[in-house]
């Protein structure tokens, strides 16, 4: 969002805000919560170039990402000639769970976002997740950022030019993938992906992957290609020429010497010409084995076998929830049955599914396990399929996030990964019937995707980065003795290998590997319970498979990414025979295990306790006018700590009109607002002073004073629900004709509300779940008694999808208000009743009902002008229908409309809105003659 | 303190910015003279003189725009300097008062030249590939002469008496007289952003394709190009036939000015982007990584090595006994020679930029923001 343009609203916002709590809005915020779980204890290791922040038992990890960060530092101040002579902060959480609570971004923060850089205030934050690996990389990306931007300040300032342009996203991000990380089976897939089927094809298709890992993927690809054909050189030179042109395809030009149509032609070619040539000996997985599932995305297929039916359990997201799903294998080609087993991300017991990073299984006697985010833990679900009730779930305090649980061959127990409160991820075994927990490693290594051995002995095969020597860091497959903890090495290559998993015989084991570049799925005999040296290739895609599964010793379920999407594929495995590519693995050479370097403590280096550190976050100064504020003046500040927990709003203000109201009309507001415990409260004291229009109360301008307090609270009870209070106390003086008072009041306002939102969103507005508010209130004047009421506030609002992007919504709502000088309420106008002059409908008591059919309109329109495009993507439409009536003491009528509408969503800003319809006028009796066109902003409700 | 000094800053830069767009002084023929990066065309950064450890604050002064990796340049009392926002300043070298900016639009990425009252400067201009040597008679006060070049020049000017020599980014030699007449044009067919050093009637200068080039002044004839690495950007200099030169893998390199064959090679561990420094013994040479090295210039033994925990990208000067070598993480270091001890460390608010300056014992240092400082050592 256009930062300015976020000012102005948070200005508005706050002036908003501070008006109405001391009178009951009728406006009011729905949105999931950040739920702050923990009371984390921050402490600071402050190095040569940075200030970590890291708290509870992260020490060890916060050490050895601060020797990666010194390590990172050293090396992109050579490649990019610069330094950043500030101290970096870097934030380190242990797990994605205790990352998305961080305050230092105030949005919700998606799974899968690895960290970020918040540019505002140079910050670094990310989760460690368990692999160091991974960790380091997200180190390196972030810190790129970090060196890039600050360079490209510097580049700006010492030239005196602007200082707030930015390369575009693509160049950014890949930028940080290029000079972060190597290019990995990941990357390599999904440009494979791309390329092969001709959804990517150059720097032109840059802004239709905007802001996916695809775009991150090719922009490292093209600076690969930069490197290779213009030299590496090259790279950071764009960024010390970035002064000289105010188009970056200048800026490219110059540097490379070539034009941008050259230059992307070149790239494309150099595209095709390594990708195509793949097709000669890799095929789709579409090809090479059956595609079960048709639409969404789909994860971790499991078999399930019950008399005559065989069933795939998996994970997927077909419908915006991530969820889980039964797909019924016929004999046919009838392409089979997908049935929903159990909906996600709408409760809080199934918060989240971690689809891709966790695996479910399921067991002979149909006892379905699966992970999800429960509360401030992931937790383990033991589901019967026969009941379809939750038996069992598992959770304990100190493993924050759980991956893949696999059942033993009876059933009887499960093997995991966890990461537990160190940032440790380790394996560990739970004992369905007596609740028993055993820990099977205890280092930072990244033991992952455990399987249990054979079925007579007491063991547990697993993936993990342990390996030594040659290929120190690779993830290697392992066998790990549970009574003695004795581990081997079954694999040792210049490979990762993952997603073991034992056939039924036990006669093999397969796996999937990046030995090929992608990961494919192979395989690796057992003759008497030796591990064969040789492995075979199964698969021969050019895209990854993960995940996969038996159905029977001949045939594998597994997961495949191909053409953008993922989805579930039968495979039958070849004789050995046929296996013409194999490999063998130099287990005699493998030993031991690498160990991670930690922060050496010289220079710089101290350990401190961390104290609230304030800086400024912004300060702006706004003059506007509006209809129903007037013109005023003024400026906002806003001040938090490092953490983002505790911030400070100062707002001051003038709403004089002629000079000699000057020194009358400041206004000024002070406000405290913490957010760094599960109880978020704020404060504050203000004191307003200026003409004012009040809409609910008549047509004229009025002269009012007031000063008081406020005091905010909010418990979220989980992500989709919060309890909120307020308390507001102003000291008022109203004057209609100068001089004279009309009112005065010392009114005293108490409200509090539960609030619920688990809806699924679309470009314009909700399209799925539900949204409901309950508030009571009260208010009245404690000193002269001129003011007395009570409130209820009741709004449900619930979405019907009928298919991806169509759906019904419905609205009922009531407002309330009862007792002396009870504030009025008001609707008509785009945002409750269509049709009706906007806020011209008031009283003490509303109520509101609509029904709206949201449908897709236009997915993209490009309109072609001589010099330039214009494009609008996302274009919907509605038909709606809108019933309700305002009155102060007796009910006098009821009106309605309807009609259709368009909605344009402008860069996910602002949603325009277009409505004509009929009114329902007369008692609700008789449709209005001719049409209304009503053109406004808002998203749906 | 630091707000003062801000506002200070700030206040100046208000001042300078409403300045008028003049140099116009009245100086004589001068008694003392920094014409050029380097000094002299061999650039060897070296001072004659003895330094004690005792350094005294004179002044500051700030200019508009950042600077390059440059230097100041002298001519008598004069002190100027061009920056990256298009400008060139001249200050007075004992009281830091400003005496006059030249106001352009594009950027200053060259130490000006001096000579003969008059400043040369490659003007290189923003939306457009093209540069603009300006000729400025400060005596006068005006433009006298402006050429312009169909590439960037971003390199170091040398400079023969009655001659300039201007290397362009594509690789371009040209050669101008004082009247910006020109005399020849070389291709080198490669990118260069070598800083090129003069010796006897050749100029020398290496290349991005890790090729040194010797070159005849006097008609701009390739007389003989040696690979040698993979990549040269560092500066070359020269000293009793033997130039020195590193390059973007760090290696130091002692070459025979007559046959270009390597004397020897020495690896310091990382990119080297500055000048060698050449004193009567020894060749001085700072990397990207923070470490600098001493090495005998006969043998190529290496005396000492240390490193500073910064960044050297600004060629350091040398006396008869100490380094003075600017510091990217915010630092000038002054180092005793004999073994790279410690002797002073002048910490700045910003990055050091400007490889320093020596005039009479004064000492004259820039770093970011434009922040000009002179000391003088007692």
């Amino acid at each position: 969002m256009n930062y300015k343009f976020r000012i102005i609203k948070l200005f508005f916002i706050i002036i908003f805000f501070l008006y109405n709590t001391i009178s009951y809005s009728q406006y009011y915020f729905f949105g999931r919560n950040k739920v702050q779980y923990e009371d984390f204890d921050w402490k600071i290791i402050r190095t040569n170039h940075f200030n970590i922040y890291y708290y509870g038992n992260v020490e060890k990890i916060a050490e050895i990402g601060a020797a990666y960060a010194e390590e990172v530092y050293e090396e992109l101040k050579i490649k990019l000639n610069h330094v950043v002579t500030r101290k970096i902060p870097l934030i380190f959480y242990n797990t994605s769970l205790h990352f998305q609570q961080t305050n230092i971004t105030p949005g919700l923060i998606p799974e899968g976002v690895g960290g970020f850089f918040e540019f505002l205030k140079g910050r670094v934050v990310l989760p460690s997740n368990g692999s160091l690996s991974e960790f380091r990389h997200v180190i390196r990306h972030e810190l790129v950022h970090v060196f890039m931007t600050n360079k490209i300040f510097r580049v700006l300032r010492d030239h005196r030019l602007p200082t707030d342009a930015m390369p575009p996203l693509w160049f950014v991000e890949g930028l940080a993938e290029y000079l972060s990380t190597e290019v990995d089976a990941q990357a390599e897939m999904v440009m494979r992906d791309a390329v092969i089927n001709n959804y990517f094809s150059g720097m032109k298709d840059f802004p239709k992957i905007y802001g996916t890992y695809l775009m991150y993927k090719a922009g490292q690809s093209f600076l690969e290609f930069v490197e290779k054909r213009y030299g590496a050189d090259k790279i950071p030179q764009i960024l010390d020429n970035f002064w000289m042109f105010k188009k970056f395809d200048d800026i490219l030009e110059y540097t490379l010497g070539e034009s941008v149509d050259k230059i992307d032609s070149e790239w494309n070619y150099e595209l095709k010409k390594k990708y195509f040539p793949l097709l000669a000996h890799k095929k789709p997985q579409e090809v090479a084995s059956e595609k079960l599932t048709e639409s969404g995305f789909n994860f971790s297929p499991v078999y399930y076998q019950k008399s005559d039916s065989s069933f795939i359990y998996f994970n997927g997201n077909r419908d915006g929830y991530s969820s889980i799903y039964r797909l019924t294998l016929y004999n046919n080609k009838e392409l089979p049955k997908v049935d929903l087993v159990l909906r996600g991300e709408k409760t809080d017991q199934f918060e989240s599914f971690h689809l891709f990073q966790s695996s479910i299984d399921i067991n002979k006697n149909g006892l379905l396990t699966f992970v999800t985010k429960s509360g401030a833990t992931d937790v383990i679900h033991f589901f019967d399929i026969k009941t379809k009730l939750i038996q069992k779930t598992f959770q304990n305090d100190n493993l924050i996030s759980i991956s893949s649980p696999k059942f033993s061959k009876n059933g009887d127990r499960i093997v995991f990964q966890a990461i537990d409160t160190k940032g440790y991820s380790d394996l560990y075994i739970y004992q369905i019937d007596n609740d028993s927990l055993i820990r099977l490693t205890n280092d930072y290594y990244d033991d992952r995707d455990p399987c249990f051995g054979f079925a007579d002995e007491n063991c547990v095969i697993f993936s993990s980065d342990r390996t030594a020597g040659k290929y120190k860091g690779k993830y290697n497959i392992f066998f790990l003795e549970i009574d003695t903890r004795d581990i081997r090495y079954l694999t040792y290559a210049n490979a990762n290998f993952y997603n073991p998993v034992l056939s039924p015989s036990e006669s093999f084991l397969v796996f999937t590997s990046d030995l090929d570049t992608v990961r494919n799925i192979w395989k690796q005999n057992i003759i008497n319970k030796k591990f064969s040296k040789t492995i075979h290739q199964i698969s021969k895609f050019y895209t990854s498979a993960f995940d996969p599964r038996f159905i029977n010793d001949s045939t594998l379920v597994f997961t495949g990414f191909q053409n953008f999407s993922f989805h579930i594929y039968k495979k039958q495995i070849p004789p050995d025979s046929l296996l013409d590519v194999s490999v063998i693995m130099e287990t005699n050479s493998a030993k031991g295990k690498w160990t991670a370097d930690l922060i050496t403590q010289t220079g710089e280096f101290e350990k401190l306790e961390y104290e609230r550190e304030y800086a400024l976050d912004y300060a702006q100064s706004v003059v506007a006018t509006d209809p129903v504020y007037g013109t005023r003046g003024g400026g906002i500040l806003t001040i938090s700590d490092l953490l983002g927990n505790d911030q400070y709003y100062i707002l001051l203000y003038n709403t004089a009109e002629v000079q000699s109201d000057f020194l009358k009309s400041f206004n000024i507001s002070l406000t405290r607002i913490n957010l760094g415990k599960r109880v978020n409260y704020g404060y504050g004291i203000f004191h307003f002073n200026g003409r004012r229009y009040d809409i609910r109360e008549s047509d004229t301008y009025f002269y009012e004073k007031s000063h008081g307090g406020v005091f905010l609270l909010s418990y979220p009870l989980s992500k989709f629900h919060r309890i909120e209070a307020s308390t507001s106390i102003a000291d008022t003086e109203r004057e209609i004709v100068e001089g004279i008072s009309e009112r005065k009041a010392f009114i005293l306002s108490n409200s509090i509300s539960v609030v619920h939102d688990n809806s699924l969103w679309v470009t314009s507005g909700p399209v799925d779940g539900t949204r409901w508010l309950m508030l009571l209130g009260y208010t009245t004047d404690i000193r002269y008694s001129n003011v007395n009421y009570y409130s209820v506030i009741l709004d449900y609002r619930q979405y019907v999808r009928l298919d991806l992007r169509t759906a019904i919504a419905f609205r009922a709502a009531i407002f309330y208000n009862d007792g002396k000088d009870a504030r009025r309420y008001f609707m008509g106008g785009s945002w409750d009743l269509r049709g009706w002059n906007r806020w011209s409908i008031r009283g003490e008591k509303m109520w509101l009902s609509s029904l709206e059919f949201r449908f897709p309109l236009v997915d993209e329109l490009l309109i072609k002008f001589p010099i330039i495009n214009l494009g609008f993507n996302g274009i919907r439409a509605a038909t709606f229908f809108d019933v309700g009536s305002a009155w102060d003491k007796q009910y006098k009528t009821t009106y309605g409309s309807i009609g259709f509408g368009f909605r344009f969503n402008l860069w996910n800003v602002l949603i325009l809105r277009y409505d004509i319809g009929k009114k329902i006028e007369k008692h609700f009796t008789r449709l209005q003659p001719g049409w209304f066109y009503q053109f406004f902003f808002g998203w749906d409700f | 303190m630091g707000f003062l000094k801000k506002f200070f800053i700030y206040f100046l830069l208000l001042i300078t910015a409403c300045s008028t767009s003049l140099i116009k002084v009245n100086v004589k023929l001068p008694q003392t003279t920094h014409p050029i990066f380097g000094a002299s065309g061999n650039r060897n950064f070296y001072y004659s003189i003895s330094l004690s450890d005792s350094l005294k604050f004179l002044w500051q002064a700030s200019t508009y725009g950042g600077f390059n990796n440059s230097s100041v340049v002298v001519y008598d009392s004069l002190l100027f300097v061009g920056e990256l926002s298009g400008r060139v300043y001249c200050f007075n070298i004992n009281t830091g008062k400003q005496l006059g900016v030249i106001k352009t639009k594009g950027a200053i990425f060259s130490t000006p030249l001096v000579t003969n009252f008059r400043l040369y400067f490659p003007l290189v201009k923003s939306e457009s590939r093209k540069t603009e040597v300006i000729a400025y008679d400060f005596y006068a006060g005006k433009e006298v002469f402006i050429v312009e070049i169909e590439d960037r020049i971003t390199n170091q000017i040398l400079f023969d008496s009655d001659a300039i020599y201007l290397t362009a980014a594509d690789g371009t030699i040209y050669k101008y007289n004082l009247e910006m007449k020109l005399i020849w044009t070389a291709e080198t067919n490669q990118n260069i952003s070598c800083v090129p050093a003069l010796f006897g009637e050749f100029i020398f200068i290496g290349n991005e394709v890790g090729e040194v080039l010797k070159i005849d002044k006097s008609f701009g004839r390739i007389i003989k190009r040696q690979k040698i690495s993979s990549r040269f950007v560092s500066g070359i200099s020269v000293d009793d036939e033997k130039l020195f030169i590193g390059d973007d893998d760090g290696n130091l390199f002692s070459i025979n000015s007559e046959n270009l064959n390597v004397n020897f090679k020495i690896q310091t561990g990382s990119r080297i982007l500055m000048n060698p420094v050449i004193d009567l013994e020894n060749v001085f040479i700072g990397n990207l990584k923070g470490d600098l090295f001493s090495i005998n210039k006969h043998n190529g033994k290496i005396n000492w090595s240390k490193n500073y925990k910064g960044l050297f990208n600004s060629t350091p000067i040398v006396s008869q006994n100490k380094i003075i070598i600017p510091d990217a993480f915010k630092a000038y270091w002054i180092l005793d020679k004999k073994d790279g001890s410690v002797i002073k460390k002048l910490e700045l608010d910003g990055r050091a930029k400007l490889s320093p300056v020596l005039i009479d014992k004064k000492l004259f240092i820039g770093y970011d923001d434009g922040i000009l400082e002179a000391y003088e050592f007692n």
